[in-house]
C-alpha cells in the first residue's frame, strides 16, 4: 500500500532526473541513466518559478499571521469567558467554514475589486485567513481548554492583568496548538489553486500552484521540466509534513473531532 | 468576524440572484445537462466515498496494530494528503499517458493493450474517482485511526474469551464504538467531494463530452467562463442541499443502526 501511495511521486522524481531523450520512450525507461539535473536548472534559472515560490511564501506568512492573531484571541475568549449566546456564536463560526469555496469566490472577487484588494498579497492572505480562521479557532480552543484554570488564577492573584495572563502564560503553553494551526494554514495556502486563480491576475502576483498549471498550458507538456517543478513545489510540504507529522495529525484530529 | 463579513456578502449576493428571477431554478431543472451533471456528481461522491472510506478503514485497522516501522508506514500512507490537487491531477495525467505512461506500459505488458483513460468517455469518470481516492484516503485513514485508538482494549479481550472471531469483533465492537468518527468523516468527505473543483478542472476539465462535469465544476465554469453568476449561484444552492441530504442520510442510517 505504501508503494501505491508513493509510486506517483517516485515516478515524478525519476522523470525529472532523466535526460529529455529518455522521457518520451516506449517502453518507458524506469531508471534515469545518466542522472541529469538540467530540468531543475531550467526551472530554477529559466522560469518564473522562484518568483511564484516567493509569492506563495509571502501570502502564506500573511495568512498565518492573520489567522493566528484572530483565532487565538477568539479561542481564548470562547474558552475562558462566559457570555450570552457563546455556543451559538461558536457554532455559527463553524458553519461559516462549511459554505463551499466556489460560491464564495464570486462575491469575494467583486468585493475585492471594489475595495482594491484584488491582485494583492494582502487580499489573498485575507481570503485564505477567512477560510482558515474557523478551524483554527476550534483547534486552538481545544488546546486552551486543556490548560488548568488554576494556573491563570494564581497569576491573576499575583497581580497580572487578564491581558498579561493571556500573553505571558497561555500563549507559551499552547505553542504546539499554534504550530499545528499555522502549518495547516501553510499547507492550505501552498496547495490552493482556486483562490489564487480567482483573485490574482498578473504574473508577478501568481502563486505556485497556478504557476504549475500555467506552466503546462503555456509551453505544451514538457514533462521533464514539469516534474522538476512538481518535485520542487512539493518538497517543502513533504519535508514539513514528515518532520512535524505527529503534532500536525494530533491537531487535525483535535479540530475534526470537535467539529 | 471576518468570515462572517464574507458570508454576509455571500447571502446578500444570493438574494440579489433570486431577485433577478426564480427562473434560474426553473431553467436549471428543465435542463437535461444540469440533471446529467447532478447525476455525475452523485456518482462521483458515492464512488469516491466508498473507495476512500474502505481503503482508509483497511489501512487504519492495519496501522492500529503495532509492528516494526509502523510509524514510518503511517507517514508514507498519509503522504498523498499533503499533495495539492493540481499536482495530483497532473502527475496522474503523466502516469496514465497513453503513449509514454508506465501504467499503460504495464497494461500492454500483460496483454490488455493501452487505453487512453482520460480521453475515453466511459473510463474518464472511474479513473477520476480512483485518483480522487488516492488523494483523499489519508484523511479518512488519519481520522479513523484516531477513532480506533479510543476503543478500549478490554472490550476485545473480553470478546476473545467469549470466543468471538476477529470479523465478529470488528462488526460487534469496533464499528459501534467508532460510529461517530465514521459519521463525521463521511460528512466531511462528502462536503469536500461535492465542492471540489481543482482536481477535476486540471485532470479532465469536465470532458470528454462532459462525462466528468460535476456540479462544482459547472459552478466554476458558469462563473469564470460564461459569467452567468445567477445560474452559478443557483447550482451552489443545489450543492448545499445535496450536502444536507447526504449528511442527514448518514446520521439517520447510523443512528438507526445504533438502536437495533
Amino acid at each position: 500500500m505504501s508503494i501505491v501511495a508513493l509510486s506517483p511521486l517516485v515516478w515524478a522524481l525519476l522523470t525529472s532526473l532523466k535526460p529529455n531523450t529518455q522521457i518520451m520512450l516506449f517502453p518507458p525507461v524506469w531508471l534515469p541513466d545518466p542522472i541529469v539535473f538540467d530540468h531543475y536548472k531550467e526551472v530554477i534559472f529559466g522560469s518564473n518559478m522562484p518568483r511564484y515560490f516567493f509569492n506563495s511564501f509571502v501570502v502564506a506568512v500573511v495568512a498565518i499571521f492573520i489567522t493566528l492573531a484572530l483565532a487565538t484571541h477568539t479561542a481564548y475568549a470562547a474558552s475562558r469567558f462566559n457570555f450570552r449566546g457563546k455556543e451559538k456564536i461558536m457554532f455559527m463560526i463553524l458553519t461559516a467554514s462549511m459554505v463551499p469555496v466556489i460560491s464564495l469566490l464570486t462575491p469575494l472577487y467583486l468585493v475585492w475589486n471594489q475595495i482594491g484588494l484584488y491582485n494583492t498579497f494582502m487580499g489573498l492572505g485575507l481570503a485564505y485567513a477567512a477560510w482558515q480562521v474557523p478551524t483554527a479557532i476550534w483547534l486552538i480552543r481545544s488546546f486552551i481548554d486543556a490548560i488548568p484554570r488554576e494556573v491563570e488564577e494564581a497569576a491573576l492573584i499575583d497581580g497580572c492583568t487578564q491581558w498579561q495572563c493571556f500573553h505571558q502564560i497561555v500563549l507559551p503553553i499552547i505553542q504546539p496548538g499554534l504550530a499545528a494551526a499555522g502549518i495547516l494554514t501553510f499547507i492550505f495556502v501552498w496547495n490552493d489553486f482556486l483562490f489564487a486563480t480567482a483573485l490574482t491576475i498578473s504574473e508577478d502576483r501568481r502563486l505556485i500552484q497556478v504557476g504549475l498549471y500555467r506552466y503546462l498550458s503555456d509551453l505544451g507538456v514538457d514533462w521533464g521540466r514539469f516534474t522538476a517543478y512538481t518535485v520542487l513545489a512539493t518538497l517543502p510540504i513533504i519535508v514539513m509534513f514528515v518532520t512535524l507529522q505527529k503534532r500536525l495529525l494530533k491537531g487535525l484530529v483535535a479540530g475534526a473531532v470537535k467539529g | 468576524m471576518y468570515s462572517f463579513y464574507v458570508s454576509i456578502h455571500a447571502t446578500d449576493y444570493l438574494r440579489i440572484g433570486k431577485y433577478v428571477g426564480l427562473r434560474h431554478y426553473i431553467f436549471l431543472f428543465s435542463d437535461p445537462v444540469f440533471l446529467r451533471d447532478t447525476f455525475i456528481s452523485v456518482k462521483y461522491v458515492i464512488g469516491s466515498l466508498i473507495g476512500a472510506m474502505g481503503l482508509g478503514m483497511a489501512l487504519a485497522l492495519v496501522l492500529n496494530k503495532r509492528f516494526p516501522f509502523s510509524e514510518f508506514f503511517k507517514t508514507i500512507c498519509a503522504l498523498p494528503w499533503v499533495i495539492s490537487q493540481t499536482v495530483t491531477a497532473l502527475l496522474w495525467i503523466w502516469l496514465l499517458d497513453p503513449s509514454f505512461g508506465p501504467i499503460n506500459f504495464l497494461l500492454e505488458h500483460i496483454g490488455i493493450g493501452a487505453i487512453n483513460f482520460i480521453a475515453n468517455e466511459s473510463t474518464a469518470l472511474p479513473v477520476l474517482i480512483c485518483v480522487n481516492v488516492w488523494m483523499s484516503y489519508p484523511f479518512a485513514m488519519i481520522l479513523l485511526l484516531a477513532g480506533l485508538q479510543t476503543v478500549p482494549m478490554e472490550l476485545y479481550e473480553a470478546a476473545k474469551i467469549d470466543g468471538a472471531s476477529s470479523i465478529q469483533m470488528f462488526f460487534q465492537i469496533t464499528l459501534p464504538v467508532i460510529r461517530n468518527t465514521i459519521v463525521a468523516t463521511c460528512i466531511m468527505l462528502t462536503f469536500y467531494y461535492f465542492t471540489m473543483v481543482t482536481l477535476i478542472y486540471t485532470f479532465t476539465g469536465g470532458g470528454p463530452m462532459g462525462s466528468t462535469e460535476v456540479l462544482s465544476l459547472r459552478v466554476f465554469n458558469e462563473t469564470f467562463r460564461y459569467w452567468r453568476i445567477g445560474g452559478a449561484a443557483a447550482i451552489g444552492i443545489v450543492i448545499l442541499l445535496l450536502n444536507a441530504i447526504f449528511s442527514i442520510f448518514y446520521v439517520r442510517v447510523v443512528g438507526s443502526g445504533h438502536e437495533s
